[in-house]
């Protein structure tokens, strides 16, 4: 049983990604709308953000730092013109991983891990944005647009129509959304996003949001209606979430973190529950190169029409440190205590990501994760990002 | 401003000028020098602000800066303040209060307001805290714009000096 449960966990560990970097807040940016079509951070790029992609995130291979971003950091490399009222942009992520449980090597395989298109559309005030993909046999279930139970599906992480008022500090949006809570990092699978089910991988809930973005501070909340890709609606969660991030300074930033959702059926145990989940965050950039990211999240979960309320909490500190630039080293620790219960599992990331080039990057992980009930696995991960 | 008589600026390192812009979905353009020079007359201080150390983080920003303000052209922002509008700090009693000052910034010169506080330490130095508002528009600099994200026209400044008698 232990094996299984640790095969279970290894495969399971790593699917599909999208893309965010908290760790901007290096070069000052706490904020992500200027740079983000997500108020929040995450998936699309404005043509802003495209231009500070190749500026501030790629190798540079010789170029003086003030060069003037070219059109290799557009949409298909500027091939295509869109109107300045249109973002476009697309992925093709493919990785390869291996799993070992208790150093026996128990799977490997390629990963088609996104494969996606998505556009953003702004007419006056008016914002409307949507992303289409494929996502292979079993993966991003919780985002799916078809129903395929064997094969491939058509998967839609988020599309939402808004409306920006206010000098654009406010976004007021209904549609498939990014849950606002903890960081919006794009280790998805890490503990904190996994317990909490606020990956933007698949864990997109359909809701009304309302994001305010100051200088100084952001926030976001939403009233969550449910995930339409998941049936029967017994199973769909409701209720609230939000966070409020303050910068202390322009490279160091606080935050707090909630959200209560109410299921007829919890996908776990099929009983009516409440989960709560409540969290801090931090982001902060002692030195420029040096990045660090802290989430702790106190997590609760009860039965509904029973007296019994389980806690948990699940943790993660992330250090980036950019070696060259565009080179970064990448470690990380984390803990989950699960309220559903079992031995706290530890886990421990190493890597590095290399963005070769404006619409590039590498990455590779290797992860240790282990608990006094289940076996230790290895997690090996290589992957190849493409962005269009 | 320890004292009514010769001020210089100590040579601990402690001044700066802070420049703060904004854009939209609250975008926020911190610029940071510390380099500030001081000189005074009988009745007024100089403050004086390169603009071309004036660092945000980001070197193409910093390009964008220097020519939006045509730095080769004017290469300084300067402050000017009356002695006779300061109120000085003592020993026992900081000074706050607000000024009236000339800010002559790419070429132009228009009054501004300066709200300023003022304490003495320990060892003969001042700490001087000040701020001002301006509009790029008064100074005939375009608010600038790239690729679809706009800076607001009002600008703040912050100044961090320690000075002392000379």
């Amino acid at each position: 049983m232990k094996s299984a449960l640790g095969i279970f966990a290894a495969v399971g560990l790593c699917s599909t990604a999208a893309s965010a970097y908290p760790t901007m807040i290096r070069h000052g940016y706490t904020q992500c709308g200027s740079c983000h079509t997500d108020p929040s951070g995450g998936t699309l790029l404005t043509e802003y953000g495209r231009a500070q992609s190749q500026l501030l995130l790629s190798s540079r291979w010789g170029a003086a730092n003030d060069k003037v971003p070219d059109e290799a950091s557009k949409f298909l490399f500027g091939a295509l013109k869109t109107p300045d009222s249109v973002a476009l942009g697309g992925w093709v992520r493919e990785g390869y991983i291996w799993n070992t449980v208790d150093g026996k090597l128990v799977d490997h395989r390629a990963l088609q891990m996104r494969t996606s298109a998505a556009a953003e559309v702004r007419l006056g005030p008016v914002r409307a944005a949507a992303e289409l993909g494929y996502a292979s046999a079993q993966t991003v279930q919780l985002a799916t647009v078809s129903r395929n139970q064997d094969g491939g599906n058509l998967v839609s992480r988020e599309h939402w129509l808004g409306l920006a008022f206010a000098g654009e500090t406010v976004l007021v949006r209904g549609g498939r959304i990014n849950l606002p809570f903890g960081l919006r990092n794009i280790e998805h699978s890490s503990f904190v996003r996994a317990a909490t089910r606020t990956d933007i991988n698949e864990d997109q809930q359909a809701g009304i949001a309302v994001a305010i973005t100051k200088d100084d501070w952001r926030a976001e909340g939403m009233a969550i209606l449910g995930n339409y890709s998941l049936r029967p609606d017994a199973l769909r969660e409701r209720g609230l979430a939000g966070y409020l991030e303050t910068a202390l300074s322009p490279t160091v930033a606080v935050g707090l973190s909630a959200l209560a959702t109410r299921a007829d059926a919890a996908l776990e145990t099929r009983l009516p529950s409440l989960r709560q989940a409540y969290g801090l965050t931090a982001r902060a950039a002692p030195w420029t190169p040096l990045v660090f990211s802290l989430e702790l999240d106190a997590l609760l979960s009860s039965a509904l029409g029973r007296s019994s309320l389980k806690t948990g909490d699940a943790g993660w500190l992330q250090a980036d440190l950019e070696v060259l630039r565009g080179v970064h080293l990448l470690g990380a620790a984390e803990r989950l205590a699960s309220p559903a219960g079992g031995a706290a599992q530890y886990g421990f990331w190493g890597g590095a990501a290399w963005f070769v080039v404006p619409h590039l990057d590498v990455r590779t992980d290797v992860i240790r994760r282990s608990s006094a009930d289940s076996p230790t696995t290895h997690t090996f991960l290589i992957q190849l990002n493409g962005y269009l | 401003m320890a004292t009514q008589g010769a001020l210089a600026l100590s040579r601990t390192g402690e001044s700066s000028v802070t420049v703060l812009a904004h854009g939209p979905a609250g975008l926020r353009i911190e610029g940071k020098s510390p380099q500030v020079s001081f000189e005074e007359d009988d009745a007024v201080f100089t403050f004086k602000v390169p603009i071309a150390p004036i660092e945000t983080g980001i070197d193409l920003r910093d390009r964008h800066l220097r020519e939006l303000l045509e730095a080769e052209k004017f290469p300084a922002a300067i402050l000017r303040v009356s002695r006779s509008d300061l109120t000085f700090p003592s020993q026992r009693e900081p000074a706050d209060g607000v000024a009236k000052a000339e800010l002559t910034l790419h070429g132009q010169s228009r009054p501004v307001e300066v709200h300023y506080r003022a304490e003495m330490s320990k060892g003969g130095v001042t700490k001087v805290r000040g701020t001002l508002q301006f509009d790029m528009r008064d100074f005939q600099i375009k608010s600038p714009s790239y690729l679809g994200v706009g800076v607001a026209p009002e600008v703040e400044v912050k100044v961090e000096l320690a000075l002392e008698g000379a």
